[in-house]
């Protein structure tokens, strides 16, 4: 075998074993976008009173106080929680809805309702509000927050889920979302 | 060619030396913080990050001039490696890790074992194919790429780009960093890139001037991918929270000996390599000719 022909074949080995290293990269991507799927569906049951919830591990769970039920708030993301309240059914979803909004107003002048709408979410009929509001309480630049509240009648009680996002992640925060909505279980009596 | 190795005893002292110098740096930039006890504006901690960014690499750079003045290596082509390191980071890496896999979001929350195998296969795996790439489809067929040990030159070379381009990253998107937390993680960085880049310029290096099976360099990478992740799950657990105090040293502490295990591999690795080569017949594989 001559000079030429070991450098040839010495090419080819170079060219086939780079191509590999690229195709262990390619592996490698694909097999972390899986885990990334996997490791974002993951959560935990959580249950407060006759409420059972699936909240994304890791996230802070907090229980509430009054109407509140509890809020899980994402770690790597402050501004970003799921609220969920409790209240009796007095009246139809959209009129409890537009009071609520209304205290809400009161409370904080930047809250703005963006549309309200009747949804069926799992199979169940429901109310949603989509709002806006700005988080003035933290440090720098206040941040403009997303929203959207979910009511659902469950015998006398209506259960109201919401998510609240930085403007920026609220959609891409919309999907887990209503994941969380369609985990929430009520159990009348319990 | 001589062998697949010469001996550089120079580039191990250098590489001891400027991580003595790294250390020294990071102990200046704290004594300063305590001593003198600085006041900033944003503007000048945002400032003040980025040139805090440049002194690692400088450090490398100017024991870089120590080691050609010892035994040539063109200047220029390190200085492109270093460009190409950090425009691959710039262009690819971070884009890729934070935007498209966004990490940050999901990662360093998720259970252990994910930290360790998203680490691997996403962080790792990029980070040093990034390097990998910008040696092997630029200067490896250079004239100039003449020896086994050209391998973790150059190599080590993209890593520092790539290293500071992380680290200006990393000040730009928290706005500025505190002068000492800052000096650790920036050297912390730096130090660590440098040696698992050594480990893949080692394998590239073979791969040239060897007659090695063809998963070789893919299991270099995926070595100093895994090496790579390791690194960020006990930084980030040496450093939870504030990164000042004591966990932010045993951090810089494990950054340097991380650092300086992988080093004395690779020169027990080539050691071994020039005895193995010495000892063999004439004519033989990796024989004297």
């Amino acid at each position: 075998m001559d000079e030429q022909e070991i450098y040839a074949g010495q090419v080819l080995r170079e060219r086939w074993s780079a191509l590999l290293t690229l195709g262990l990269l390619l592996i490698a991507l694909l097999s972390g976008w899986q885990l990334r799927t996997a490791v974002e569906a993951a959560s935990r049951t959580i249950s407060h009173g006759n409420i059972s919830a699936a909240v994304p591990k890791g996230w802070i769970v907090q229980s509430g106080a009054g109407d509140l039920v509890f809020t899980a708030r994402n770690p790597q993301k402050p501004d970003q929680l799921y609220r969920v309240s409790q209240l009796a059914a007095g009246a139809d979803l959209d009129t409890l809805a537009a009071g609520r909004n209304h205290s809400r107003t009161q409370m904080d002048d930047s809250f703005r309702v963006l549309a309200s709408e009747a949804v069926i979410v799992g199979g169940l009929e429901g109310y949603k509000i989509s709002f806006g509001r700005v988080n003035s309480s933290v440090p720098g630049i206040p941040a403009v927050i997303e929203g959207v509240d979910f009511y659902f009648r469950h015998g006398e009680q209506v259960l109201i889920i919401s998510l609240e996002s930085r403007l920026d992640s609220f959609s891409e925060a919309l999907p887990r979302f209503h994941r969380f909505v369609q985990s929430v279980r009520y159990q009348a009596g319990a | 060619m001589a062998g697949p190795w010469r001996q550089r005893d120079s580039i191990w002292q250098a590489d001891v030396a400027s991580i003595l110098v790294l250390i020294l740096f990071v102990l200046l930039v704290f004594g300063v913080e305590q001593w003198l006890q600085p006041r900033f504006t944003p503007a000048s901690l945002l400032a003040t990050g980025i040139v805090m960014t440049l002194v690692p690499a400088g450090i490398w750079l100017a024991f870089f001039y120590r080691r050609d003045r010892l035994e040539p290596e063109p200047k220029y082509l390190v200085a492109q490696m270093f460009v190409l390191g950090g425009l691959l980071a710039a262009a690819i890496g971070i884009p890729l890790v934070e935007n498209i896999f966004r990490v940050s979001q999901w990662l360093y929350t998720s259970p252990v074992w994910a930290q360790l195998l998203g680490g691997l296969l996403i962080v790792g795996m990029t980070q040093e194919f990034l390097k990998y790439a910008a040696v092997r489809f630029s200067v490896y067929y250079s004239p100039e790429f003449d020896e086994a040990i050209d391998g973790i030159i150059y190599t080590t070379a993209a890593a520092i780009g790539y290293a500071t381009v992380l680290n200006i990253n990393f000040v730009i998107s928290s706005g500025g960093v505190g002068l000492g937390s800052g000096a650790i993680r920036i050297t912390l960085t730096t130090l660590a890139h440098a040696s698992f880049a050594g480990l893949v310029g080692y394998f590239l290096g073979r791969m040239k001037f060897e007659k090695r099976p063809l998963w070789w360099m893919p299991s270099g990478l995926l070595l100093a991918a895994a090496l790579n992740s390791l690194f960020v799950y006990l930084r980030g657990t040496l450093s939870q929270g504030s990164l000042s105090g004591s966990q932010a040293w045993a951090g810089l502490l494990l950054a340097a000996l991380l650092a300086a295990g992988v080093t004395w591999l690779l020169s027990r690795a080539i050691h071994h390599d020039i005895v193995a080569h010495e000892s063999a017949p004439p004519g033989m594989p990796g024989g004297v000719p």
